[in-house]
């Protein structure tokens, strides 16, 4: 009795071991039938529009079978990295194109999407690969919208104090003023994730030393440098709002991710939030009272700027899929990027989602009004520069954000901030 | 038979065996061989280094500051978790009534998960809405409010804090597990020969602890030289590398910034820390003639 007991408990043990190792296998071994993908999709409207869109190309393509995986965003980093390194990543997997694809890239792990760029131009707008395309290879697509940065705030609050949305930096001193002066956040702010405050940084940098000062001195042209009177300008401005105290307290500690600054601003505690305009699709959800008063304005310029004012801050994609070389079906991944992502309908599934389709004519497809003052504000816009941290390498992006943060925090002076941009960046290139 | 029984146990533990082997045993070589290359984790082509990244590891500044942190950590979590876990395990192991209730209050921590606790503290040390200075404005203690995970003054002090809340429980239960082994004889005893409480406390409780003391604070040693989930959740290592721990500084070094050689070289120091205070506490026992 005793032994068959152990006898059966052996077996089921063996058998459970198989299966898993059977799983295991099922994973890792998608046959020419089936495409895998990733994304970081796993809230809002996206999920069932991206599995829908997969269910129509499954019924338009029988005999391949496409698995959307959504993945939480920051557990896909490491999933996807590690996936990377074992030389078994999905066949099409998302990413937000700039240093982090390039270093995939580089691994000669991404296949490029040349083959149906030309039919892609047809629908998108050419600046929409940008953040994808390196030494004139293109490797992935959009697959979402198109993202800026803009001040959002409150019209109720504005018109309490009879504020208008300030168009230079005086303006905009004056109105944090008389926020502050009436018991009133003037700037919502969750820096913890570090990326929120960045954006401060970016923009001042845009504002006074123009959108090619970033560029040349990433790319070391003559005379380019992190250390140009720009961004020591871009620096004080800074940390002059830190000193203002228009930012609320403890801000360094507090979490963008659980929206500890939009909670300011639904109750009417803080009075602007510099964010992304997915910060639109945020409130809709969150707090649908707070939407019928919110509006936007651009980031102001400052005096002596060489900045242009429509100048943006933010991705023309924003999210992108590519195809990894290990991909047995590419023809197939290639044909669900041509025909289903950005196909009519999901254009306008997009639009009606809050998301500024990267296409052309955006703004037609648009009903929303803040949306599509986004739209138009990209329309207008001379130069969208991608965030720093998403476009530079990894570890040099990762510094940048540790330096903002120390600059909100006033631990590191504007001269000593771009100090050590600079010497990052004489570091990366030493790598190459 | 004996043979048969040796097999069928083999049998037993032969998953778990070569599951610990490939994940805990067979990783600490194989991080040592990455910590001598630059290398991103995805390339095939690593760059040998030899020990370049150990010359940098001693000259890393924020590393240091890392290193720094986890003592302060350690020292904290021995200093606070190990008598606070003693204090509540005399405390469920006495007779008082309504005891039980507590018993179960006070293990709650411990069950839940580390990001759980993570996301309620963080809403708890929140600066405008938080349960924390709310408490301070409501006693009339506003000027006390601060924003306690932005500042890098008090932001490991206010991890430190939540730390020992997660781990205190778990301290609570070995203790008084521990507390249930000593004879009852020996207390009675005691009091027979009128030995007041206290001095039966230090002079029978505690010695016959000594073994569980050890134990814990050995588990409390390593367990906050690798610790790394409350931190990720509740501060990332900010704000300006305030709470930077080892184990934090390692992953972001390893996935964000596309480091693995480097990554690996702080796992590997990490390790050999670890090894090392391990076995000193352990030789420490031996000298004493306790088993830990």
């Amino acid at each position: 009795m005793k032994k068959s007991c152990l006898l059966l408990l052996c077996c089921v043990f063996l058998l459970s071991a198989m299966l898993v190792f059977a799983t295991a296998q099922k994973e890792t071994t998608a046959g020419k039938g089936k495409l895998v993908m990733w994304d970081v999709q796993t809230t809002g409207v996206l999920p069932p529009i991206i599995d829908q869109t997969g269910q129509e190309f499954m019924k338009a393509n029988p005999g391949i079978e496409l698995e959307i995986v959504h993945i939480q965003n920051d557990p896909f980093k490491t999933k996807l990295k590690v996936a990377m390194g074992a030389g078994t990543p999905p066949d099409i997997f998302h990413n937000w194109g700039g240093g982090p694809l390039k270093e995939y890239i580089d691994s000669g792990m991404v296949a490029t999407i040349d083959e149906i760029k030309a039919d892609l131009l047809k629908t998108y707008i050419p600046a929409s690969f940008d953040p994808v395309t390196f030494d004139g290879k293109t490797y992935g697509a959009a697959y979402t919208g198109l993202t800026g940065v803009f001040f959002f705030y409150r019209k109720d609050l504005f018109a309490e104090y009879g504020l208008a949305p300030p168009k230079t930096q005086q303006e905009f001193l004056d109105m944090g003023d008389t926020l502050k002066a009436n018991g009133v956040v003037p700037i919502t702010l969750a820096n913890k994730t570090k990326w929120p405050g960045s954006f401060f940084y970016m923009y001042l940098a845009d504002r006074y030393g123009g959108a090619n000062m970033f560029l040349d001195a990433l790319y070391r042209k003559p005379g380019g440098s992190f250390e140009s009177r720009g961004y020591i300008q871009a620096g004080q401005a800074l940390q002059d709002l830190v000193k203002r105290g228009f930012f609320p307290a403890g801000f360094n500690g507090m979490d963008e991710d659980t929206g500890q600054s939009r909670m300011l601003i639904y109750s009417k505690k803080a009075g602007v939030h510099l964010m992304g305009n997915w910060f639109v699709g945020q409130a809709t959800k969150e707090s649908p009272e707070t939407m019928a008063e919110l509006d936007l304005f651009n980031f102001p310029t400052v005096e002596g700027g060489k900045g242009d004012p429509t100048d943006l801050i933010g991705s023309p994609g924003q999210n992108y899929y590519s195809i990894a070389v290990t991909c047995k079906n590419k023809p197939m991944a290639l044909k669900f990027l041509k025909d289903f992502i950005m196909s009519p309908s999901y254009i306008q599934s997009l639009a009606k989602s809050g998301y500024v389709p990267p296409v052309k004519n955006a703004s037609t497809y648009v009903q929303d009004p803040i949306m599509k003052k986004v739209a138009l504000a990209f329309e207008a816009a001379a130069h969208v520069q991608v965030y720093y941290d998403q476009f530079l390498p990894p570890a040099m992006g990762e510094l940048h954000k540790d330096l903002v943060q120390a600059l909100f925090g006033l631990s590191i002076t504007p001269e000593e901030a771009a100090r050590r941009h600079e010497q990052a960046i004489i570091e990366e290139t030493k790598k190459k | 038979m004996k043979k048969h029984d040796f097999l069928a146990a083999l049998l037993f533990v032969l998953p778990a065996l070569l599951i610990y082997f490939f994940y805990f045993i067979y990783p600490i070589p194989v991080s040592g061989y990455y910590s001598l290359f630059r290398w991103n984790g995805i390339s095939p082509h690593k760059q040998y280094l030899g020990f370049g990244n150990w010359i940098r590891l001693a000259q890393d500044e924020l590393f240091w500051k890392s290193f720094a942190n986890n003592l302060i950590l350690v020292v904290a979590s021995i200093v606070i978790q190990l008598p606070m876990g003693l204090a509540l395990g005399l405390l469920v192991s006495s007779r008082l009534k309504g005891i039980r209730v507590f018993k179960l209050l006070y293990f709650i921590p411990m069950m839940l998960s580390a990001v759980a606790i993570g996301i309620t503290w963080k809403f708890i040390y929140e600066p405008s809405y938080g349960l924390l200075n709310a408490l301070f404005r409501i006693v009339g203690l506003g000027a006390l409010a601060r924003g306690w995970l932005g500042e890098p003054a008090l932001a490991l002090a206010a991890v430190i804090a939540t730390i020992c809340w997660e781990f205190i429980p778990f301290y609570m239960v070995i203790f008084a597990a521990a507390l249930a082994g000593i004879s009852q004889e020996l207390i009675e005893a005691a009091y027979i020969d009128g030995a007041s409480p206290s001095v039966t406390f230090f002079r029978i409780t505690l010695p016959l602890l000594k073994g569980t003391i050890r134990t814990a604070a050995i588990l409390s040693l390593t367990g906050s030289l690798k610790y790394f989930g409350l931190i990720y959740v509740m501060t990332e290592g900010g704000p300006n590398h305030a709470t930077e721990l080892l184990a934090t500084y390692m992953y972001k070094q390893a996935f964000t910034s596309f480091s693995m050689g480097y990554g690996s070289t702080v796992a590997v120091f990490m390790f050999l820390i670890s090894f090392l205070l391990t076995v000193v506490v352990l030789r420490m026992g031996k000298k004493e003639g306790v088993y830990a």
